[in-house]
């Protein structure tokens, strides 16, 4: 089966290549076969022929070259969404899939508005920090880690994924974050997240699974789950004291 | 209030400061306090050199302040790395007469990339040195492009003279528009590369207008001489350029003539020594002269420390946790120098000046070239060894050459081994003494 590293040289920006080859080893771990594809602006892409979509976080500036690719596909990209293809979008990507971006200068880029929410950029201020998320969605049980880095608010979502016990949510003011349309995932924490959380690659590996036909079996991921609880421990250290 | 008033109160609290222990930027703050426009109306001296950039910027700043001063130049700079308003008050104001009048020929800052917007609201630098813009504690800079809108709102006036490394390109960006810009680089030199095979590419598209970059060569990373067949946007010619670099024998050639003999033999302080030598020069100092100073300096702020454990010996290679490039830097001189040895890496606290559990910056960094086959052994400590060696198990090193040892005491008895070989330790600022304090150092 194919993976899709979408905009892997231009929404790449906080080590996210790590999910794509978490996720491909994991399918080779179940004796499958994984073989990872990069597409960016100027390619051709045929969305309907992946296990599994991947974006990352860009520089606000690498988002808008992207969403002017990606725009065009917005019907093709929409319709595999639908159909039940398996996708994450972190760090800002997961704007891309909104109605609309405002950036600091005001400047407005239609989205490809898979889901009605609009984000708008600051000119100048940072929303960083670590992420200690509990999760809402099906399939998650322990709290989701990672980190949030940032110059967006986001409205319009209403049924966020995760409710932030630490770091900030879709605006700066709620503690709701990201957002699930069928298999896609949508969120702002950014970086390897499913190297971070094992528990948040399982859940996608079932669902990669149930689609194409295996069944998941062993677990693989003794270092991601010790590096998991000691970040988790680490955190919970801070929003107790 | 009176300057000459402010200025004593100043000097009083940083002497009285000091022999409490305490930081240098109360005392600028106070002066800040009494009137916000005090180095407005201080005497500055015909000089002020700003150095800013991600990287390099200490050591840059070192030896400029060494090859001036040999020169027979008085300067004032801010070694203390206070590099914020209140610190740059405070060292300002302590070098002044009681007539508000600067002392020193020149004022030489080491600015933060984030604060020197601030800064440069109260007095401007007659010269300003960029070296670069790499992915550096992102969880508080964001990236690369966030800190370039910061520092450019830094430069406020035509009559400053940026001095640009002009093989990176977002750096470069800094001179569109602007006469007065001297540019330097690296000729094509050994160990030059036409492909970019670094985990990731921030020059794979122009900075000016988005449309891909194209590469003659990279030195490393996205450093090196590229051009936009779309917006013009090129690798500018160089005032001062590295002609030849070598990094067996250990030397550099600029501009074909002058020989700089190095202490340290990677390329990444090659061009803090491109740095100084082109601004020292800008400023008067003979060619000649800074070879004769820059030779086989050693770096007070060095950051490489020899070491022995047991009957090994080894060095600790400091890098900056959260900047790739830092870590690439080391590794590379590990695996260029082909001894048999044992790699030990350590990430106990991300940051010693904030807490943070962030990781993500281990998957940036080329941990794959240390697959080399003189890396016999590797040793992964501190805090996050697990998140080092869930990295490190996609870099296709036999899983037998590596050794998950939490605790950095342990990690020491093991490079103790009579097999272990020399030992290389890369780690950061944060982590480093925790490693030093049980070796001989
Ligand atoms: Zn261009």
């Amino acid at each position: 089966m194919k993976i899709l590293f979408l905009y892997h040289d231009l929404m790449n920006l906080y080590g996210e290549n790590g999910n794509v080859r978490v996720m491909a080893r994991h399918i080779a771990d179940q004796g499958q076969s994984a073989e990872v594809e990069c597409r960016t602006v100027g390619d051709e892409v045929d969305f309907s022929q992946y296990a599994f979509i991947y974006a990352g976080s860009g520089t606000e500036r690498n988002q808008k070259k992207a969403l002017s690719h990606f725009i065009k596909y917005r019907e093709r990209f929409i319709s595999a969404i639908q159909g039940g293809t398996v996708a994450l979008f972190t760090g800002n990507a997961c704007e891309m899939l909104g109605k609309r971006i405002t950036d600091g200068d005001g400047r407005s880029f239609e989205g490809i508005g898979l889901i009605p929410f609009e984000s708008v950029e600051s000119d100048d201020i940072r929303y960083t920090g670590d992420a200690v998320c509990t999760p809402l969605t099906g399939g998650l049980f322990r709290p989701v880690v990672g980190f949030i880095n940032k110059c967006s608010e986001v409205t319009g979502i209403e049924e966020p994924i995760f409710d932030m016990q630490m770091g900030y949510g879709n605006t700066n003011k709620d503690s709701g974050e990201g957002f699930r349309v069928n298999n896609l995932f949508g969120t702002h924490l950014i970086g390897p997240l499913l190297a971070k959380n094992p528990e948040f690659a399982g859940m996608v590996l079932r669902l990669i699974g149930g689609r194409e036909g295996f069944t998941v079996t062993s677990k693989t991921c003794e270092y991601e789950e010790k590096a998991y609880e000691i970040t988790l421990s680490e955190l919970n250290k801070r929003i107790n004291a | 209030m009176r300057t000459a008033l402010i200025i004593i109160i100043c000097k009083l609290c940083r002497f009285l400061g000091r022999l409490l222990g305490k930081g240098s930027s109360l005392p600028g703050k106070i002066a800040l306090k009494l009137d916000p426009n005090i180095l407005k109306k201080v005497k500055m001296p015909q000089y002020i050199v700003a150095v800013t950039g991600s990287n390099g910027k200490t050591s840059t700043v070192e030896m400029i302040a060494h090859v001036l001063r040999q020169s027979g130049r008085k300067i004032a700079y801010n070694r203390e790395g206070s590099n914020q308003i209140e610190g740059v008050t405070t060292f300002i104001l302590n070098d002044c007469t009681l007539s508000g009048r600067v002392k020193s020929d020149l004022i030489l800052l080491e600015s933060d990339e984030r604060f020197a917007r601030f800064t440069f609201k109260y007095f401007t630098p007659t010269h300003y040195v960029i070296t670069n813009l790499y992915r550096d504690q992102l969880t508080r800079n964001g990236h690369p492009e966030w800190i370039y809108r910061l520092l450019k709102k830094s430069i406020t006036s035509d009559s400053t003279q940026l001095v640009l490394n002009a093989d990176d390109p977002l750096v470069s960006c800094f001179g569109l528009g602007r006469e007065n810009t001297v540019y330097y680089g690296a000729g094509r030199i050994d160990g030059d590369v036409e492909e970019n095979t670094s985990i990731y590419n921030d020059g794979a598209y122009c900075p000016n207008c988005k449309e891909p970059l194209k590469y003659d060569y990279y030195h490393y990373n996205h450093i090196g001489y590229y051009h936009c067949e779309s917006c013009g946007l090129h690798r500018e010619r160089a005032a001062y350029e590295i002609t030849a670099a070598d990094l067996h024998e250990g030397y550099v050639t600029i501009n074909g003539r002058y020989r700089i003999d190095l202490a340290f033999k990677s390329l990444y302080h090659c061009y803090n020594i491109l740095a100084a030598f082109s601004i020292c020069n800008i400023l008067g100092v003979p060619e000649d002269e800074i070879c004769r100073t820059l030779g086989s300096y050693i770096l007070k702020s060095g950051r490489v420390v020899t070491f022995t454990a047991g009957e090994n010996s080894g060095v600790l290679l400091t890098s900056k946790h959260e900047n790739s490039v830092s870590y690439d830097q080391a590794i590379r001189l590990v695996t260029q120098e082909k001894k048999d040895c044992t790699v030990v890496v350590i990430v106990d606290a991300i940051s010693r000046k904030y807490f943070t559990s962030e990781t993500s910056w281990l998957w940036d960094i080329d941990f794959e070239l240390l697959r080399a086959d003189n890396v016999k052994r590797v040793i992964l400590a501190g805090e996050y060894c697990y998140d080092l060696m869930s990295r490190f198990s996609y870099c296709g090193i036999d899983k037998d050459r590596i050794e998950i040892i939490r605790d950095i005491g342990e990690a020491v008895q093991a490079i103790k081994a009579p097999d272990a070989g020399y030992i290389y330790v890369i780690t950061c600022f944060s982590d480093k003494d925790k490693f030093l304090s049980k070796v001989k150092a």
